[in-house]
């Protein structure tokens, strides 16, 4: 009988980067950037079971019919994190390639193997992360899990006055098409633990909508791309031959605003106008959100002790080159 | 500040231009020959980058 038990809260959480063939496990001597995760899920080597049909006149199921599908499997983390440049800027790296301040989404961003137009099994790529979780393996001695071949999906960033003293916080979904794998992993030669301190919604200097000045209650913006991978190569490993991006990235996002005269100026965009105007939110120069293209989609007023505006609001490119959206942090 | 790259940055190494900074996406705007924003540009690649901020002339007295 075994007598080890997996204690959650030990459990810490590294992404490993740089220049790597996909589907490579980042050695313990590339950068191992140690995040201020809060909350995260886990995952392990697992397949879909599928089910063929029944026999008629059999009300029962025989075990020939069951097929198990692991050729189909993503496997899918959500790291919630403090919100600091290093948890920014990784996610960022992993969603659309810039890992660099001031991280800059424009429609040609990808997360393409380096020079190449494709994201392809052993091809060199310096977007894919390596996801480490010490001590969360179930075996005695292979303490740890690890996750190759990682990129993003989707990223938010949420400020709100009344939630976490008003630090931000980041969620990135990461995934992979390859088994997570259990093993002692030796420990990355040096540990970059991120210090920083966390953006706060407090520290907002000017945020303006449309050049008008919104006092912020609470904002998110989420960046998101669809992501598949591309069958199989073997039934030993199951590994894909790579992925691909089947629709474009989305900038979305939701600003609350106290409801005054300068949401009254914004009528025509909140009326409809299908004109894009600028959205700033800025923390000096230390933090800023730059979406030059920002469309108000259905923007209602909420009730409240005073009454606050909700603005969804969509982000676009001026132009094929133009930047989506475009995060300075340091 | 905006930079463009100068031409010596065109011929660097995967290990030493922007790919090894973490930003693909910052290489290859530059490889396309576009501006590119940079909060604190890598020491490394100062001498290969040029500003592309637009220049403020000053006016001339008549």
């Amino acid at each position: 009988m075994a007598t080890n038990f997996q204690p959650s809260n030990i459990i810490e959480v590294g992404i490993g980067s740089g220049s790597k063939a996909l589907g490579t496990l980042h050695a313990n001597s590339d950068t191992w950037d140690f995040l201020q995760v809060t909350d995260f899920n886990i995952e392990a080597a697992s397949a879909p079971l599928e089910i063929a049909p029944n026999k008629s006149g059999l009300l029962g199921q025989l075990a020939s019919q069951g097929h198990h599908r692991p050729d189909t499997q993503m496997y899918e983390v959500t790291l919630t994190m403090r919100g600091t440049a290093t948890a920014v800027l990784k996610s960022c790296l992993a969603l659309f390639g810039d890992g660099a301040s001031e991280a800059s989404l424009t429609p040609a961003s990808n997360t393409n193997d380096n020079s190449s137009t494709a994201m392809k099994h052993g091809g060199t790529n310096v977007n894919a992360v390596t996801l480490l979780f010490e001590n969360a393996g179930a075996d005695a001695t292979a303490l740890d899990v690890s996750m190759v071949g990682c990129f993003a999906t989707s990223m938010t960033m949420r400020q709100d006055v009344g939630t976490n003293g008003g630090e931000m916080v980041v969620e990135t979904t990461f995934v992979t098409g390859y088994r997570p794998v259990q093993s002692a992993y030796a420990a990355p030669n040096s540990k970059v633990l991120d210090t920083g301190a966390p953006k706060n919604i407090f520290g907002l200097t000017a945020n303006t909508l449309g050049g008008e000045t919104l006092i912020l209650n609470s904002w998110e913006i989420n960046i998101s791309r669809p992501l598949v991978r591309v069958h199989y190569q073997d039934t030993t490993d199951y590994h894909p031959y790579g992925y691909v991006q089947t629709g474009p990235y989305e900038v979305t996002g939701t600003l609350v605003a106290k409801r005054d005269d300068e949401i009254h100026d914004l009528d025509a965009g909140i009326a409809g106008d299908s004109t894009g105007i600028i959205l700033a939110l800025a923390q000096g120069s230390d933090f800023i959100i730059d979406c030059q293209k920002v469309m108000i989609d259905n923007s209602k007023p909420e009730m409240g002790d005073f009454m606050l505006q909700s603005i969804p609001f969509r982000a676009f490119a001026a132009s094929e080159t133009a930047e989506i959206i475009g995060i300075t942090i340091a | 500040m905006k930079y463009i790259a100068k031409e010596s940055y065109k011929k660097l190494s995967d290990d030493k231009n922007f790919y090894a900074f973490g930003s693909a996406a910052k290489h290859n705007r530059l490889m396309s020959g576009l501006a590119i924003e940079v909060t604190n540009v890598p020491k490394e690649l100062k001498s290969h980058l040029q500003s592309a901020e637009i220049k403020k002339v000053k006016k001339e007295d008549k």
